[in-house]
């Protein structure tokens, strides 16, 4: 067995130019893809994370975001709820003031209406009472009631007291004249006595006109300077009925 | 019969002779050169299926060489690479009617192994320098300098020779069947000499990656591995 040299050297020689041959157009090339999808993989996995990193900071800005919202949100419910209370015990308030105003209002037009109401009634009673005592008079002789009347001015006017007498007096001294008006005329009798009771009163002779008013019902009323005495129905019924009136407030108070 | 150790000049270019071997590698060299260049013109980074194939194949290698020498595969992928398409490709060629496997002679096997032995010297010096390298020579002990220095030799003559028998006995067998029997008779043979091509040629590859690794790291290499036969 021969070794061909030439041929050995050749092969060796071969095989080196064939590993030449496939480095260059074989490893090479497929290692460096592989290297360059792996730097790829690794720069979008860098990438990735980076896209990670920011979106969980963006998240954690979100998540802040958020809660400040809540916060932001809470804070205007409750300015709001604040207002709103304001705003409703404002209405409240106005709304109270104005039912009070209208209270107020309301019962005062009411206590005018009843004091009007009470006037009228007043006025009907006393014009009742008026009427009454017209028809119960009626049944009367005129001179007997004036007689009564009379009577009672005479007893008036010695009940009167000193200082009185003396300002008649004066009165008299002076020539002033007394008015005696009565419901009914008097007769010459009558007229009589009450200027003897009238002089007897003041101690002197005195100036008597006589009148009638028939709105005294009955009775008679003198009027001088400085005295005026009334015996008669109208006033009677007048003082009863400011008698009368504390018992009516009463009432309406109640 | 013609002896299979007999070489076939074809022709000669000047005063060097050009025999089959050499002729039957320049054509799988010019095959390589081919699909290599057609396959890898159009790599993107979303990979075709033949283009992932290419990936695997070369990840595979990287992934064998990175178990044998703990380091970056780069360089040693182009001749560790080469070795194994290279006699994988010299042992498949018997499929084609009247080609015999450059491996099937002794000097296509002891240029591989010389280069083996060469490769081994140069990545030993890169790694740990002309001293560190010789050092590794003396390793357990410095008695067994002579022998770890026979051994470089040896081994480089162990390798090429039980390609040369492996690769050779299955042409002679073949050649010896086919001049007895039929046509078909020999087809049991072929694929058993296709599996002994392909396991022959992963055996050299990682014997070499082995010898690499014992004199990049400065260890020898252990015993099991070393004399590993199919």
């Amino acid at each position: 067995m021969q070794i061909d040299w030439p041929t050995l050297a050749l092969q060796a020689i071969n095989v080196l130019v064939l590993a030449w041959i496939l480095a260059r157009f074989f490893y090479r090339p497929v290692a460096a893809v592989i290297e360059r999808r792996r730097a790829e993989a690794r720069k979008m996995l860098t990438e990735a994370d980076a896209a990670k990193a920011e979106a969980q900071k963006a998240k954690a800005e979100l998540d802040a975001a958020r809660r400040n919202i809540a916060a932001e949100r809470d804070a205007t419910l409750a300015e709001a709820r604040k207002e709103a209370e304001a705003a409703r015990s404002a209405l409240l308030e106005e709304a109270r003031a104005a039912a009070e105003k209208k209270i107020a209002e309301g019962e005062s037009e009411w206590r005018r209406r009843r004091a009007d109401l009470e006037g009228a009634l007043d006025q009907k009673a006393a014009e009742l009472a008026v009427d009454i005592a017209r028809r119960l008079l009626e049944r009367l002789p005129p001179e007997t009631a004036n007689e009564a009347f009379v009577a009672s001015l005479c007893n008036e006017l010695q009940a009167l007291s000193d200082k009185t007498r003396s300002l008649i007096a004066a009165a008299a001294a002076r020539g002033l004249t007394f008015e005696i008006v009565s419901a009914s005329p008097l007769d010459e009798s009558q007229e009589r006595r009450c200027i003897d009771c009238l002089a007897k009163a003041a101690g002197r002779t005195v100036t008597v006109a006589f009148n009638t008013d028939s709105t005294l019902i009955a009775g008679l009323e003198l009027r001088g300077p400085e005295i005026v005495i009334a015996d008669n129905w109208r006033c009677d019924l007048k003082i009863v009925l400011e008698k009368l009136k504390p018992s009516t407030e009463v009432y309406a108070a109640s | 019969m013609q002896s299979p150790l007999e070489l076939t000049t074809l022709f000669h270019i000047g005063p060097v002779a050009i025999t089959t071997p050499v002729a039957t590698t320049w054509a799988i060299m010019l095959a390589f050169a081919v699909l290599g260049g057609a396959s890898t013109r159009r790599l993107s980074l979303l990979p075709s299926r033949f283009q992932a194939l290419l990936e695997i194949l070369v990840e595979a290698l990287d992934s064998q060489i990175k178990e044998s020498i703990p380091a970056d595969p780069t360089p040693y992928r182009a001749l560790i690479g080469t070795i194994f398409f290279y006699i994988l490709a010299a042992n498949w060629s018997s499929l084609i009617p009247g080609v015999k496997p450059p491996t099937a002679h002794i000097e296509t096997d002891i240029a591989l192994a010389g280069i083996v032995f060469f490769a081994a010297i140069y990545y030993g010096v890169r790694a740990q320098g002309v001293g560190g390298y010789l050092l590794s020579f003396t390793r357990p002990t410095i008695l067994m300098t002579p022998l770890n220095i026979a051994e470089a030799f040896t081994r480089t003559f162990s390798m090429s020779v039980r390609l040369f028998g492996n690769v050779m006995s299955g042409v002679v067998i073949i050649g010896l069947v086919l001049s007895l029997a039929g046509l078909f008779v020999p087809i049991p043979l072929m694929a058993l000499d296709l599996l002994v091509g392909a396991i022959q040629a992963y055996i050299f590859a990682v014997l070499s990656m082995v010898f690499i690794a014992g004199a990049v790291s400065g260890e020898k290499i252990p015993h099991h591995t070393h004399h590993q036969k199919e």
